[in-house]
């Protein structure tokens, strides 16, 4: 395709929208120095078994139980927290319990309404309030990435009933799940010769100018929820706007080998380091500050690359269990905890490349980013009390190589109980320390009331 | 004849499920006591009691019932009720509003305020607070009028990306490829649903490339059609004005196109601004978005304009942009009274196109995005793979193209033609003869393969890996055929009691699930449905036994429409013979046609659909038609307003 450089340049032509490199127009406020630069939230879904999963012992001195064991080699950078309640769904009126958890967890809100027809969180979620704060410059303000979830034609997944992360009610995120997608989008074909990506970046600059232009226009016309949906569009938009116009920055792909035959929405074996790599080297040349990693299939995965490790059983033995879900749902069954495991195995591959890869300033990435890992539930039976939850890395102000036990009682309580064992401590205050170990001076997050406490997660950042 | 009576009888429905009218005389005063026996018992015993009862689901709220056994409990349950008539929100009774779904229900929407169940509970309330009063007092209820417009919410909604694939071939000649438009989220939401295509931030990059590939591929030649005298920046000029004015459909703004020719008028190349000015065409919400402009105004909201009404007709039957005749009679203001959009329906349902919309539509009804990562257990299905699955959605789609195109488009048809199209793989698990390369038509045996429910498609998708899903049956038939909705529950344990000596079979292990009160309300009455299909196995093979070698049991009773089964064709005759089912079809259609789930003010509208539906005998293209004509689609409630 021919473009002409000295037209789109102006040459000599007075040519407002085509002047595309502006300075960015967001800044982020200036962050303490030791707060973390960026933040990944990696979802595990579907609970865990807690008595593999929470460690014996004291803050200090505790062995990492089974399903925590692959993480062995980073025990100092890491907190393990047990004991969470999300209160939540408890709010609800409508919904299944799966809808209930997955769409309040990180947003520490009810639904927006009680509506069957129209459930969504009541706001964003707690990693888009922080990318609005730290990696509003960067040329994409959130990066997310789903290992499996079903193979659409854009290579892009759009969650239904797992959609644990929203920009705003009724505004959920979509994810990055084909690698070859994934490598195209973020890191181009390498075919273009600069000039030519140059050329491309004003074309489009311009363009896009005329698109926000008819947005504005459109925009008057409309009324409510039609103008909040319209306003959604074009902040997207906005930001595609600003990478065009600002660029993307060197940034070299990774090399990825892809296994013949596999599939992007099933083989989360494959996936798994792919998407971890894409991650990683997307935020090593600060592509964004702010990522999510979400294992999509939760419903029906059979896991055959764990039948070994479970002494050569299925996973899901399907003469017993219509699914995973069936699995989890029903009481213990032998071999669940290799499924955690293996997520955790993952985790440890993401602290791994973090430990070893350099930011764009030259720090060590581990060193300056946060990560948190957490469930929707504490066991597949639904169960929104008792939650665990790690967080590595850089946590702010928080010492790591710590064991946080809020639990209202042992496991063995907590199974008496069918799970109603409330410890009095939420996931709405992990999040408000979580907003604060980045520099935040916040004073609560989501909804309270005199049944979910306000307040940051005591012992966490102090001690 | 009372008020009740007049307003039914007009609408051609009766109150038969509700035992004897009340006295068709003022005079004959009917005591509250015969009432509350002949009337308002039978409707709470279907409607309340399997969950507001002791120990039921709702057992734990303040509306607690007793089982209608005798006189005793009928008095008892009248002082109960008497006791809660007065709890109210925004001043109506809750008893009102919980079971049509006003006001959250965790039993979901019961029935809506035009049904005949509505008429007794609101007589009942009445009755109620005011005892002995004779003619029952307050505001009547709801009714449908002539000549009165019943407007509803109308949203913005984007076009799903098939409607965004086929306008751009339509436009401008290119077939998008896959994987640049963002994919509509398939889900069990209809795809037309305002959900079900939000705009993402990866999505929003998807927008731009997929213009960017319209605007590099297409015949700009042809497309400008140059005139032999004419300069490049004026065929340029007319190409991008005519294009903008079609793509956003309607007339252009001075405003709008300044805007699509500003890259001409800043002195960028002809080929360069006219590629530009493509981009932006496609990825400007006038053409992403369906709007719902409104015209002339009428209580309570407006009528769509001329414009907006052809768009909606277009992609509602067609899947595509408005063609030139939609155009020119919006143009002339012609598409304003029913009598004109019926005509223009009736055009677009007699185009091969409408089939396009006719099986998106049935593979959302029929939860085929079920299949999308569907897999079977290989030891007992080793043949099955991606390939059977799409083999699957294809036997769907030809089986429901010829009831529909080369057929007599009629609801029973889909319900029971014993027709249906196979492939090798397709007819071994029907039992059928290999018939050789490629897609043959073949009969099956209506006794046991009636239509759409018991195709591969459907009862795979409703199936696990190695079994069928009794449960995932039943709901689907009461949910998606009688409209009933389920309230998912939300603390409840829904495991199955295992395979145990005691219950060897999946009948067995669901029926002690019944002990389960909580279980109960809901599971007495999915499971014989679901029960009825258990001849078909985990992609839809016929079986005799169970997998514990037991013959199948495939008997059932139901209430409403009540009667008893054994097997799915007995069980489906006894759903297609309840209005409810073509009332419920009714409903699932114009939720894809509106772009959302029903609300209460669409209640006049489908009401009038309904009866036509029915007097039509169930035909499927007078349906589309007269929906198109409903206020429900030609009128918008007023828009909210905005600082």
């Amino acid at each position: 395709m021919s473009l002409s450089r000295r037209r789109l340049l102006g040459g000599g032509l007075a040519l407002p929208f085509l002047s595309p490199f502006r300075p960015p127009a967001l800044r982020a406020a200036p962050l303490p120095a030791e707060a973390p630069k960026r933040l990944i939230v990696v979802h595990l879904p579907q609970g865990t078994v807690l008595r593999d999963h929470v460690p014996m012992g004291t803050e200090t001195d505790f062995t990492l139980p089974f399903i925590l064991e692959p993480l062995a080699a980073f025990q100092d950078r890491i907190i393990t927290i047990a004991g969470l309640d999300n209160l939540m769904p408890t709010y609800n009126e409508v919904g299944n319990a799966h809808q209930n958890a997955n769409f309040t967890l990180y947003a520490g809100r009810p639904f927006n309404v009680q509506d069957s027809d129209l459930l969504s969180p009541g706001g964003e979620t707690v990693e888009h309030t922080l990318a609005r704060r730290i990696s509003a410059t960067t040329p994409y303000l959130r990066l997310d990435f789903a290992i499996g979830g079903g193979e659409t034609s854009d290579g892009i997944y759009n969650p239904t009933e797992g959609a644990y992360f929203w920009a705003g009610p009724n505004d959920p995120v979509s994810f990055l799940n084909d690698p070859l997608t994934t490598l195209l989008r973020l890191f181009g074909d390498g075919s273009v010769s600069p000039a030519d990506a140059w050329a491309q970046r004003a074309r489009r600059a311009a363009v896009l100018g005329g698109v926000l232009q008819s947005f504005k226009t459109m925009r008057r016309g409309l009324g409510g929820e039609d103008r909040a949906r319209l306003d959604a569009h074009e902040e997207k938009l906005l930001e595609l706007e600003k990478r065009v116009v600002n660029g993307t920055g060197e940034c070299r792909a990774p090399s990825l080998s892809l296994p013949s035959g596999y599939r992007f929405g099933q083989d989360d074996d494959v996936s798994a380091p792919l998407m971890i790599e894409l991650l990683v080297t997307a935020m090593s040349c600060d592509l964004t500050r702010v990522s999510t990693l979400h294992f999509a299939n939760s419903h029906d995965p059979t896991f055959p690359w764990l039948t070994s490790e479970n002494g050569g059983r299925p996973i899901v033995d399907t003469s017993q269990y219509d699914n995973w879900h069936a699995v989890v749902h029903a009481d213990y069954q032998p071999g669940m905890e290799h499924v955690y495991r293996w997520y955790h195995e993952q985790l440890a591959t993401l602290l791994q490349r973090l430990s070893e890869t350099q930011d764009a300033d030259g720090d060590n990435m581990l060193d300056t980013t946060c990560v948190l890992a957490m469930s929707e539930f504490s066991s597949g039976r639904h169960w929104n009390n008792a939650l665990p939850a790690l967080l590595a890395g850089n946590v702010g102000p928080a010492t790591t190589g710590r064991f946080l036990n809020y639990m209202n009682g042992s496991v063995e309580d907590l199974e008496a109980k069918s799970g109603y064992l409330n410890s009095g401590f939420s996931t709405n205050q992990l999040f408000l320390s979580l907003l604060r170990a980045f520099g935040g001076e916040d004073e609560g997050f989501g909804y309270s009331d005199e049944r979910t406490p306000t307040g940051d997660l005591p012992g966490l950042l102090d001690g | 004849m009372s008020h009740l009576r007049r307003v039914f009888t007009a609408l051609g429905l009766g109150l038969a499920a509700c035992g004897d009218p009340p006295a068709a005389d003022p005079d004959d005063c009917v005591s509250d006591e015969a009432f509350f026996a002949a009337q308002a018992a039978p409707l709470l015993t279907a409607q309340c009691v399997t969950c507001h009862v002791e120990g039921g689901l709702a057992g734990g709220t303040r509306h607690v019932l007793v089982p209608f056994v005798d006189d005793a409990a009928l008095a008892e349950n009248m002082a109960r009720l008497g006791a809660l008539v007065r709890d109210t929100d925004d001043g109506a009774a809750l008893l009102l509003q919980k079971p049509t779904g006003q006001v959250p229900h965790v039993g979901g929407a019961r029935f809506d305020t035009l049904s005949p169940e509505y008429a007794v509970l609101h007589e009942l309330v009445a009755r109620l607070g005011e005892p002995g009063a004779c003619e029952h007092p307050g505001e009547a209820p709801p009714t449908c009028e002539d000549g009165v417009i019943y407007p509803a919410s109308a949203p913005l909604r984007r076009l799903t990306d098939a409607q965004v694939r086929h306008s751009i071939l339509d436009l401008v000649g290119v077939e998008l490829p896959d994987g640049l438009f963002p994919a509509t989220t398939s889900g069990p939401e209809f795809r037309t649903f305002v959900s079900n295509n939000t705009v993402t931030a990866a999505g929003v990059e998807g927008v731009m490339l997929a213009a960017e590939h319209v605007s590099a591929t297409m015949d700009l030649d042809a497309l400008w059609g140059c005139g032999a005298d004419e300069a490049e920046a004026d065929c340029a000029r007319r190409f991008l004005l005519d294009l903008g004015e079609r793509a956003w459909r309607r007339p252009l703004t001075a405003e709008q196109s300044t805007l699509i020719t500003r890259f001409l008028d800043a002195g960028v190349e002809p080929r360069e601004a006219t590629q530009m000015g493509v981009e932006l065409i496609f990825q400007a919400p006038y053409f992403l978005y369906l709007d719902a402009t409104g015209g002339e105004a009428v209580p309570g909201g407006e009528r769509l304009d001329d414009w907006a009404i052809a768009a909606r007709l277009s992609y509602f039957l067609l899947d595509t942009t408005p063609d030139e005749t939609l155009r020119a009679a919006a143009a002339a203001g012609q598409l304003r009274t029913r009598a004109q959009v019926a005509a223009q329906a009736e055009r677009l349902v007699r185009d091969p196109r409408v089939v396009r919309a006719v099986l998106s539509f049935h593979q959302d009804w029929l939860n085929t995005w079920r299949l999308d990562n569907a897999s079977r257990d290989a030891t007992l299905y080793p043949s099955f793979d991606d390939e059977t699955l799409d083999a699957m959605r294809t036997e769907l789609d030809l089986f429901v193209s010829e009831v529909v195109w080369s057929g007599d488009a009629r609801f029973e048809t889909l319900l029971f033609s014993e027709w249906t199209w196979v492939n090798a793989e397709l007819a071994a698990i029907y039992g059928l003869p290999d018939p050789g390369e490629g897609w043959s038509r073949v009969q099956l045996d209506p006794s046991v393969r009636p239509g759409a429910l018991t195709r591969l498609a459907f009862l795979t998708g409703h199936g696990y890996a190695a079994s069928s899903s009794p449960v995932k049956r039943g709901a689907f038939i009461l949910e998606e055929l009688l409209c009933q909705e389920l309230a998912p529950p939300q603390d409840v344990n829904m495991d199955l009691p295992a395979e145990s000596e005691e219950a060897e079979t999946i009948r067995e292990r669901l029926q002690q699930h019944w002990t389960d009160a909580s279980c109960a309300g809901c599971h007495t009455r999915i499971d014989p449905l679901g029960l009825s299909m258990e001849h078909y196995g985990a992609t839809g093979e016929w079986r005799d036994n169970w997998e514990s070698g037991i013959p199948v049991d495939a008997t059932g009773t139901l209430d409403d429409p009540a009667g008893s089964f054994d097997g799915a064709a007995e069980m489906v005759a006894l759903i297609a013979s309840a209005e409810r089912a073509r009332a419920c079809y009714v409903t699932r259609w114009a939720e894809y046609a509106l772009g959302r789930a029903h609300e209460e003010a669409d209640a006049c509208s489908l009401r009038v659909v309904q009866r036509r539906f029915e007097e039509s005998d169930g035909d499927l293209r007078a349906l589309l038609v007269d929906l198109a004509v409903t206020d429900a689609f030609m009128v918008r409630a007023a828009p909210e307003e905005t600082p």
